[in-house]
């Protein structure tokens, strides 16, 4: 009987990690198809391959796209850490009126995806738009050539717009790494006789520096990415070229081209974060007690407040307000069946994606934990690459697969005698909850890996010595404990789903919208007052993470 | 079948049997050989890193050596060709360092958790049973984080309890309670281990834990057991330098030393030993007489320690002035007329200990 119960544990262990390694292929498949398809093209001179579309736009117009796509991450960083840093270091190191909500709100941007900011600047900010509108008047100017006025739809509008709405990302990490700086290390410099000025720039900032490189990778990666704002600006980069290439040239070998481009950008990025993350493990080690906060006078909280008032409003306030604004004025348009259908469909989809991420990360870190070797680890590391992968760049990878995969399928049913079943894969939401799942899950991997860590091994063994097996000690022990972990990995799964375009303009099935694609249609074609519940909406779910976020912090 | 010729002698529960095991070629445990009879309680004592962690752990079944054998109450649980009975199967109660008490479950259902071989009836008896044991009736429906240090190591002790092991593994069990709760601890689950004929193994580095709850103790150095003996013996007749110097058994010196630093010794030096060996002087034991000659023997301290007062003494190890010098220490029970800096002459008012290098 013993033996029996033995090989039965063993051979649950092999199926799960059969299981893991069939979803590390699925996790590598669009990076190696990509880097096929662009090398078929290179070697194979066929006639299927003859598509110039890429050495087109080589010749031509690739080296702008690729100016443009640096000067957005180098302009989006740059307002970024404008409206992060010094927010950031107010909020940990002082104490003043109405602080513990402020250093929230300073968290609210990130809710407003770029895209809506954008079109809701651009609205107010044009020529018909009341600002320009009641300039004029008031100043009797008659035409556009009377006056200069600022162009929103340049590249440094689209920085302006990603810094606004990537900001909080900074603001948190390097908050929390100011927060975390021991007292004792500032009393020590201050008893060597440092001023406040020497301890903030010889202290404070170093040790926060690695948080701050991670904040900006983050930044640099979610703006490189983005297709929403800089289409809506008419503003040609390589998401953009990606997107159009395959869509208007319906060239998938160039797409796949400009893809592995941007993935070499995406891969420095990574360094350095790596990097960076190393270092911070390395600083977060200091310990000791945490700052008590300073007062600062009445007309230094002022100044405070008016700076990250006008960062929250900008980030925040006045997008929710002009939504909400329209919202009222068109009523009728929306409220309609189309919005709750399409709700329903993201929300259904969404569901399914964040239940899968979630599974699969408890699978891959539960067996990191039962039987932890390099093997299990790089599994593990391996099934958290899809984040860094943009939306657009993962869509053409899993174009690419699945669409052969529909080909062969198609044929082998044809000459079973079959009708042809048509596009099963590539055109249905099964590839959109492939992306999902895949871009995703290194969110949920993060959550469940951080219950992990904090679940001291000792239970495991004091499980093993009660005599319960690895199935009781999961059941019984693991899972009650990183149930919290488990319902935030769902919804943090879940919201990026609703919240995801550019992968969903691409993979999205036809005649299919999920909120996202369904509002930026209607504000690519210039009527986001048609769709503002939608927009509404996908804040409001947005909203979500940042007020548990504040609830556990508050609790802590 | 030889228990009519041994009835005296008890029956052996554990047997380790050249247990090495290394992790990433480092070597934990090497050559690991000892025994433990029935009811006996075995302190594993040794610096940390020394491997006395691993050695218990080793023998619960949570960590798996590369080479020897395990046998526990005459069967063999591990030996490298054959088996390696799991963990779960093995019937050891553990207790970890930090009491590992499952923090989502009631001190109720923490014990219940072992005991699913029981029906609900006996489950309910055997957890209100633990309970009494360590004399905390009243807290089944509590939460571990609802308790003292001191509950939370009881609780431990009766969950590793309730399924009736006939061997204990304690990891540390005393480390994070201290003083009076710990020492009166100490004696009630000493008897309490010693009603039920428990037999015991626990690891610490505190040796005033082994002297107060152990039968015996093994003194563990670098994955190796350097001395198996009653604490008493280890403490006062250690056998190696190693085991001296970590037990603080006293000061030591070679023949040669000893015979230039001590001006009587209630003792004939043995003439046979030459100077391979050390001798124990017992800090008690050494008189202090103040020398107006310049003896090479000097007063570098005196401290209040409680029971006395303890003396640091440099000897120099020969008459030249920049000569390498040891520090010994002699304890006596009142304040010695003596200034600072002045020159002694030593005297050994009992027999000393002789051990090997």
């Amino acid at each position: 009987m013993n033996v029996k119960t033995h090989t039965g544990s063993r051979n649950a262990g092999l199926t799960l990690s059969i299981i893991t390694a069939i979803f590390c292929g699925i996790m590598l498949m669009p990076i190696i198809a990509l880097l096929y398809e662009s090398a078929s093209s290179f070697f194979i001179s066929d006639s299927l391959y003859s598509d110039d579309t890429f050495s087109d736009l080589a010749d031509t117009v690739l080296w702008d796209y690729i100016k443009n796509s640096l000067t957005i991450v180098f302009g989006s960083l740059l307002f970024a850490c404008f409206f992060a840093i010094a927010p950031a270091w107010w909020c940990a190191q002082y104490e003043f009126v109405g602080r513990r909500y402020l250093q929230w709100m300073m968290v609210f941007p990130l809710a407003i995806p770029a895209y809506i900011s954008a079109y809701i600047y651009t609205d107010a900010l044009d020529y018909a738009g009341p600002i320009q509108s009641s300039l004029r008047h008031l100043f009797s100017w008659q035409s556009p050539s009377d006056y200069w006025f600022i162009d929103i739809r340049s590249r440094w509008g689209a920085s302006l717009m990603l810094g606004l709405a990537l900001s909080p990302y900074i603001y948190l990490l390097l908050r929390n790494s100011f927060e975390q700086g021991s007292q004792s290390l500032s009393q020590a410099a201050q008893l060597m006789g440092a001023s406040p000025r020497k301890i903030f720039w010889t202290i404070h900032l170093p040790l926060a520096r690695p948080a701050l490189a991670i904040g900006c990778t983050l930044v640099a990666m979610e703006s490189l990415a983005d297709y929403g704002t800089v289409q809506l600006f008419a503003i040609s980069t390589l998401t953009t070229a990606i997107y159009d290439s395959w869509l208007v040239y319906g060239s998938l070998a160039s797409a796949a081209k400009i893809s592995c481009l941007t993935l070499l950008f995406v891969i420095l990025l990574v360094a350095f974060e790596k990097n960076s993350r190393r270092k911070q493990q390395h600083f977060d080690s200091r310990g000791g007690k945490s700052h008590e906060k300073i007062n600062v006078s009445k007309l230094k909280a002022s100044f405070i407040w008016l700076f990250c008032g006008l960062v929250f409003s900008l980030g925040f306030l006045i997008p929710l307000i002009t939504l909400m604004g329209y919202c009222l004025d068109y009523w009728l348009e929306n409220i309609n069946t189309d919005i709750l259908r399409h709700s329903q469909s993201t929300f259904l989809l969404a569901v399914t994606a964040a239940f899968i991420a979630t599974l699969l990360a408890v699978i891959f870190n539960s067996q990191q934990r039962f039987s932890p070797s390099a093997k299990n680890q790089s599994k593990l590391s391996l099934s958290s690459l899809g984040y860094a992968i943009p939306g657009t760049v993962l869509a053409i990878g899993i174009l690419i697969p699945l669409g052969q995969l529909d080909i062969w399928i198609n044929q082998f049913i044809q000459w079973l005698g079959f009708d042809k079943v048509g596009l099963i894969l590539s055109g249905t939401s099964f590839a959109l909850i492939l992306a999902f799942v895949i871009r995703f899950s290194a969110i949920s991997n993060g959550s469940i890996q951080a219950a992990y860590k904090q679940m001291p091994n000792n239970l495991d063994a004091a499980s093993t010595m009660l005599k319960a097996s690895r199935f009781k000690t999961f059941y019984k022990i693991h899972l009650p404990i990183m149930r919290p972990a488990l319902m935030s990995a769902f919804l943090l799964v879940f919201i990026e789903c609703v919240k995801e375009l550019p992968a969903s303009l691409l993979l999205r099935p036809f005649d299919f919208e999920t909120l996202a694609t369904y509002v930026y249609q209607f504000a690519s074609d210039e009527q986001l007052e048609h769709a503002a519940s939608g927009a509404l909406l996908i804040i409001t779910v947005s909203l979500l993470p940042i007020l548990l976020l504040s609830r556990t912090q508050r609790m802590r | 079948m030889n228990s009519e010729s041994f009835s005296q002698k008890k029956a052996t529960a554990l047997e380790l049997l050249n247990i090495q095991l290394a992790i990433a070629d480092q070597p934990i445990l090497q050559d690991l050989t000892f025994d433990l009879e029935e009811g006996e309680i075995l302190c594993l004592l040794g610096p940390s890193g020394c491997g006395k962690t691993t050695a218990l752990k080793t023998i619960a079944g949570l960590a798996t050596p590369q080479q020897g054998q395990i046998d526990l109450f005459g069967s063999t649980v591990f030996s490298e060709t054959r088996l390696n009975l799991p963990a779960e199967q093995r019937s050891i109660g553990f207790i970890f360092q930090d009491y590992a008490l499952f923090p989502h479950m009631t001190v109720g259902q923490n014990i219940a958790y072992g005991l699913s071989f029981l029906n609900k009836q006996d489950k309910q008896q055997r957890i209100k049973e633990s309970l009494e044991l360590v004399e905390l009736p009243d807290i089944e429906h509590r939460y571990p984080h609802e308790l003292s240090g001191g509950q939370q190591q009881r609780v431990a002790v009766a969950r590793a309890l309730a399924p009736k092991p006939k061997l204990l593994l304690m990891d540390e069990p005393f480390s994070n309670i201290d003083g009076q709760v710990k020492r009166r601890m100490m004696a009630d689950l000493r008897r309490l281990l010693k009603e039920h004929d428990i037999s015991c193994i626990f690891v610490t580095h505190a040796k005033e834990e082994a002297f107060a709850f152990a039968d015996k103790t093994a003194v563990m150095i670098h994955g190796q057991i350097e001395q198996l003996d009653s604490p008493a013996n280890v403490f006062n007749q250690p056998k190696t330098v190693a085991v001296a110097e970590f037990m603080e058994s006293g000061n030591l010196a070679t023949l040669k030393h000893s015979q230039q630093v001590l001006d009587a010794v209630s003792h004939q030096w043995p003439r046979d030993i030459d100077n391979s060996g050390y001798w124990l002087f017992k800090p008690q034991h050494i008189t202090l007489r103040h020398s107006l000659q310049s003896t090479g023997i000097e007063l570098i301290d005196s401290t209040y320690i409680g029971r006395g007062y303890q003396h640091e003494i440099a000897i120099r190890l020969n008459k030249s002035n920049d000569a390498p010098s040891i520090t010994w220490k002699a304890e006596t029970e009142s304040p010695i007329d003596i200034p600072i800096g002045d020159n002694l002459a030593l005297e050994y008012v009992s027999e000393p200990h002789w051990l090997q290098c």
